[in-house]
């Protein structure tokens, strides 16, 4: 009787034993299936987004820009929420989707400006060609369609707010700080003479998740932007970047993106480029020097212009009219 | 009495024995299924990479450094002196680390395809641009080659100092991809 009492026991403990390990099993699966899920989604969206994006990128004509509006029919909705995010470093930037293990699009000559991370259902891109002052490549803007862009203007800076031209699919708002009204999801440009300090900041913002401020200081000279950091509640130093009367592409850069530390970086790897297609026309225009001996067509001086431009972007209009003044003999660029 | 309980140690065992094959068969059948849906996502993901490089390589023209150019607007052709140029300063460690970046593995080549001369087959170089009609800007090859992708389309060759326009063919292979 005791040894069938044990028996018994000992079948039970065998039955639990044996069950939970089975169980263990298929709960160790479920987690796995899910995660597996989740990657081929990711794969998923990522493969969409670069779709969207070499699609809308193929529709810009010579020297236009394009835009593709997520409420539009071909727009991009992911129909779920996904995490996109961009890496930067020096030698390359990547977009991503979640953690980024697998679904990543790495970006070859393109430059984007976009928040560090935001969470989405859609995504709304700008596509505008960059020439500074030569075609150098396109930049890609990416927004939330939820995300509200305020550009805060004052006397000094009302003028050049208002001829800011920043394509419609984008909620942007100009107003002046006494009418300024935040929300969720906002993105605060200041244009003004001094940018708020981080107490007034703190108040504006109040307990609206998702906002962002950026303050754009136009006396400098190439321009600055500064990024209000939340974690130690204070302004970046700022970050230099270059515009022309014609062209404001690194601007709107400034207000699509929500890092010092990506602005910084996507802004180098858009200089960087300008600086090696320089030294390119730079030859280039030696080359044609000795092609094209027509006396009145300055190659070598062109030449030298644009090696020095390698160095100092301010050069730029110097550049540009040299060029413009070579009308006539063959086209540096 | 012995016998019985032999008799159940045995039963017990067997039991244990067939619950241990149960659970080894379940846990190769979750792995194999884990292994395929994986390799079905990295492949998903590696198809998306092919379909990126192919329209990557067909725009290749579109790069500032080979398209034609006129006042800083762009033109739907490709510069035959940027060619040269490109391939000289490729020499160089700086420009040819970018490009490598950019790239990666690939042989980038310009052929002029009409008017059909006998020189067609002569290659272009710094040194030697005329009576020829081959242009290799970009050759990096890996060590070993495992696959190759082979893209070409139909383009203009603009030839600035001679005012004319050529019909070229771009090839781009692509090494590894």
């Amino acid at each position: 009787m005791h040894k069938k009492g044990e028996g018994e026991q000992f079948n039970w403990i065998f039955v639990l034993v044996a069950g939970s390990i089975i169980l263990s099993f298929f709960v160790m699966f479920t987690f796995k299936y899910v995660e597996l899920q989740e990657k081929k989604q990711d794969v998923e969206a990522i493969r969409f987004f670069g779709g969207k994006v070499l699609a809308a990128s193929s529709k810009i004509d010579v020297g236009d820009s394009g835009a593709l509006d997520s409420d539009a029919e071909n727009g991009l909705r992911f129909g779920y929420s996904v995490l996109l995010g961009q890496l930067c470093t020096d030698n390359t930037s990547t977009v991503y989707v979640n953690k980024g293990d697998l679904a990543k699009y790495k970006l070859k000559d393109e430059v984007v400006f976009m928040p560090r991370e935001m969470q989405i259902n859609a995504l709304d891109i700008w596509i505008l060609p960059w020439k500074y002052p030569f075609q150098v490549t396109n930049f890609i803007y990416l927004a939330d369609p939820k995300t509200r862009f305020y550009l805060v203007k004052d006397a000094a800076s009302r003028d050049f707010v208002d001829a800011l031209e920043i394509n419609s699919i984008f909620n942007v708002t100009k107003v002046t700080k006494d009418q300024l009204r935040l929300t969720s999801k906002s993105k605060v440009i200041y244009f003004t003479s001094e940018p708020p300090s981080p107490v007034d900041l703190k108040l504006l913002k109040g307990t609206f998740t998702d906002v962002s401020f950026v303050s754009i200081n136009l006396r400098k000279k190439p321009m600055e932007a500064s990024f209000f950091d939340f974690q130690t509640s204070s302004w970046s130093s700022g970050t230099k970047f270059y515009v022309t009367e014609e062209d404001k592409a690194q601007l709107y850069g400034a207000i699509f993106s929500t890092t010092k530390l990506n602005f910084e970086c996507t802004i180098n790897r858009a200089i960087t480029k300008v600086k090696l297609l320089s030294s390119f026309y730079s030859e280039r225009a030696n080359l044609l020097g000795q092609i094209d001996t027509k006396e009145g067509c300055h190659y070598a001086e062109m030449s030298k212009t644009l090696l020095a431009y390698t160095k100092d972007l301010s050069l730029v209009d110097a550049v540009k009219q040299q060029n413009l003044a070579g009308a006539g003999c063959l086209w540096v660029f | 009495m012995g016998l019985l309980n032999t008799k159940g140690q045995l039963q017990i065992q067997e039991t244990i024995l067939t619950v241990f094959i149960f659970i080894v068969l379940i846990m190769f059948g979750l792995i194999f299924f884990y292994r395929v849906q994986s390799a079905s996502i990295v492949d998903d993901f590696n198809d998306f990479q092919k379909e990126k490089a192919s329209i990557d390589f067909i725009t290749l023209g579109d790069l500032p450094e080979f398209s034609c150019s006129a006042g800083g607007i762009k033109g739907n052709c490709i510069d035959a002196v940027k060619l040269l140029v490109f391939m000289k300063l490729n020499a160089t460690k700086s420009f040819r680390d970018h490009y490598i970046s950019t790239f990666g593995y690939a042989n980038i080549t310009f052929y002029q395809v009409y008017p059909k001369l006998e020189t067609n087959k002569n290659r272009c170089t710094p040194n030697k641009p005329s009576d020829c009609g081959v242009w290799q800007v970009y050759l990096y090859q890996p060590k070993k080659i495992t696959s190759k992708l082979i893209k070409d389309t139909p383009v203009s060759l603009y030839f600035p100092e001679k005012d004319t326009y050529i019909i070229g063919n771009l090839v781009v292979e692509g090494y590894n991809v």
